[in-house]
């Protein structure tokens, strides 16, 4: 049998990306457990482990980034609260309305338009009105912004997910004499539960790696950890080790639930760029 | 606040200023580079890759990182003398370059941390169009005698032309999107020579603290994003 030569090379390639991919995250993880002359040094093999970064960032410092961590926490939780139900009603009328309907190609229009919009462009109006009417620098601001911003992308996703069930499904049920109500809580919600966390999970990256907003909205209260993560890095003098540490906290539960719920995400991720 | 109208005048400034243009070819130049170069690494990938589940998943990882923990990484990984990369290169190449300190590199600098970000979406999504490609028409055309570089190139890639097409269309208007990446990345500089559209806005509005300023560039950002959408809807109409 002739020596298929494509293999190696294929397996090379392999490599090499998973290389690229993953050397940066490694090196990060890694450099935050140093001390920052091994840092700077670049003391790969000998150096001294410790968390003293850690502890840094998030206890003994003056200014430690706790406020900002709890803020994300805050912003990510209410977001999804206001966000999960509206969608949940928004997704299934544009699910069950009718397909050449008006209204429906309307708002999937509408739905994508809100998508191209840059989020500076919006930003900065945003940025004066909340002067305007005096809610600048507090969470309710960026609590808004979050959910307006966050919308349209899970009104879709659940739209999409709601369309694959069956209407049959549902039909049976009001013949039951089921209302509305209780078809949506108990065939509807439990049939796309997958979707539902794919979605929920969305929303929470989404909010969680928000820096726009919260650079054009976000005062010193109502900062996010995104903001708290960027101060650390200055433009002369950058505490390596630190900044490291506080990187970590920032991208690993997005981490996290990325590898958790990888195979919905994928879905998610395709569904509403081909059907876009 | 009252507020009195000028017309066109502050259109007239900002199309007046050479800052705007400049930003304006420095987004036209990291658009078209980074979105092609993904474009042309993605669908690589999707040939070369085998349909292995774990990757896929290493794909998704880089894209769900926050924009600000991107360039942060590549900060610190660029730094001069500090970074990993510059060490490495004048400790055993012998030479240095100025990832971050020169207006050429700085440029190059941002497009390949776009394509680390994001080339993974561009990958999964032709992948998932891939994937769904009826499998009889490639057997008909191994059949007929065709390479597997030819099946891809002549059977595949026609076929998958909407799905390249939104791929495209997503990211073109996310790269218009980008502003934390490149702000942590490099502020701007050097000698503003990484300052997208975005940036300006961000620009206007906190340094210089001209909210009129702001307002028409990002409107026009607006404009640029929206006139891209309409073309692409016309084309994936077509298709």
């Amino acid at each position: 049998m002739k020596f298929d030569f494509t293999r190696p090379i294929i397996f090379v390639c392999i490599v090499m990306a998973v290389f690229i991919i993953v050397f940066p995250l490694v090196w990060i993880v890694l450099n935050s457990f140093k001390y920052f002359r091994d840092i700077i040094t670049l003391n790969i093999f000998n150096s001294n482990w410790t968390i003293t970064n850690y502890e840094t960032v998030l206890i003994s410092r003056e200014e430690n980034i706790i406020h900002q961590l709890l803020n994300s926490i805050f912003y990510v939780i209410t977001t999804l609260l206001l966000v999960i139900p509206l969608s949940l009603l928004a997704g299934y009328g544009l699910a069950r309305s009718h397909h050449s309907s008006m209204f429906k190609i309307l708002a999937i229009n509408l739905l994508v338009f809100s998508r191209i919009i840059p989020s500076v462009s919006i930003a900065v109006p945003y940025f004066v009105i909340f002067k305007l009417i005096n809610i600048y620098d507090t969470p309710l601001a960026l609590v808004i912004v979050y959910s307006l911003k966050v919308l349209p992308l899970s009104i879709f996703m659940i739209m999409t997910f709601i369309e694959e069930v069956p209407i049959e499904v549902e039909e049976a049920a009001s013949i039951d004499g089921a209302s509305l109500f209780l078809t949506l809580r108990k065939i509807v919600i439990p049939l796309i539960l997958p979707g539902l966390a794919a979605t929920a999970i969305f929303s929470f990256i989404n909010t969680w790696n928000d820096y726009i907003f919260a650079a054009f909205l976000a005062g010193k209260n109502s900062a996010n950890l995104q903001i708290a993560i960027a101060q650390f890095n200055a433009e002369y003098f950058v505490r390596w080790g630190e900044l490291c540490a506080a990187l970590i906290i920032g991208i690993a539960p997005v981490l996290i639930f990325t590898i958790i719920a990888q195979k919905y995400l994928v879905r998610g991720l395709t569904l509403g760029a081909i059907k876009g | 606040m009252t507020f009195t109208y000028v017309g066109l005048e502050n259109f007239i400034r900002v199309f007046n200023d050479r800052l705007f243009w400049n930003s304006l070819m420095v987004t036209v130049f990291f658009t078209i580079a980074s979105v092609l170069v993904e474009l042309i690494l993605g669908i690589t990938l999707v040939f070369i890759l085998p349909k292995k589940n774990f990757l896929v998943t290493l794909f998704i990882l880089t894209m769900m990182i926050s924009p600000v923990g991107v360039a942060l990484i590549w900060r610190f990984l660029l730094y001069p003398n500090i970074g990993v990369f510059d060490s490495f290169a004048q400790n055993f190449l012998g030479f240095h370059i100025p990832w971050l300190g020169d207006p050429f590199w700085a440029k190059m600098t941002i497009v390949i941390v776009d394509v680390w970000h994001w080339t993974g979406f561009v990958f999964l999504i032709i992948y998932a169009g891939y994937s769904s490609l009826p499998i009889t028409v490639f057997e008909a055309a191994q059949v007929d005698g065709a390479s597997s570089f030819q099946r891809f190139v002549r059977i595949a890639l026609p076929l998958l032309k909407p799905t390249i097409a939104v791929a495209l269309f997503f990211r073109t208007v996310d790269v218009l999107q980008a502003f934390p990446e490149l702000w942590q990345l490099t502020f701007g500089g050097p000698a503003y020579s990484t300052t997208i559209l975005n940036i300006l806005v961000y620009i206007a509005t906190f340094d210089m603290c001209d909210w009129s300023y702001a307002a028409v560039v990002s409107l026009f950002l607006m404009l640029i994003s929206l006139i891209i959408a309409i073309f692409y809807s016309l084309y994936i109409r077509r298709v």
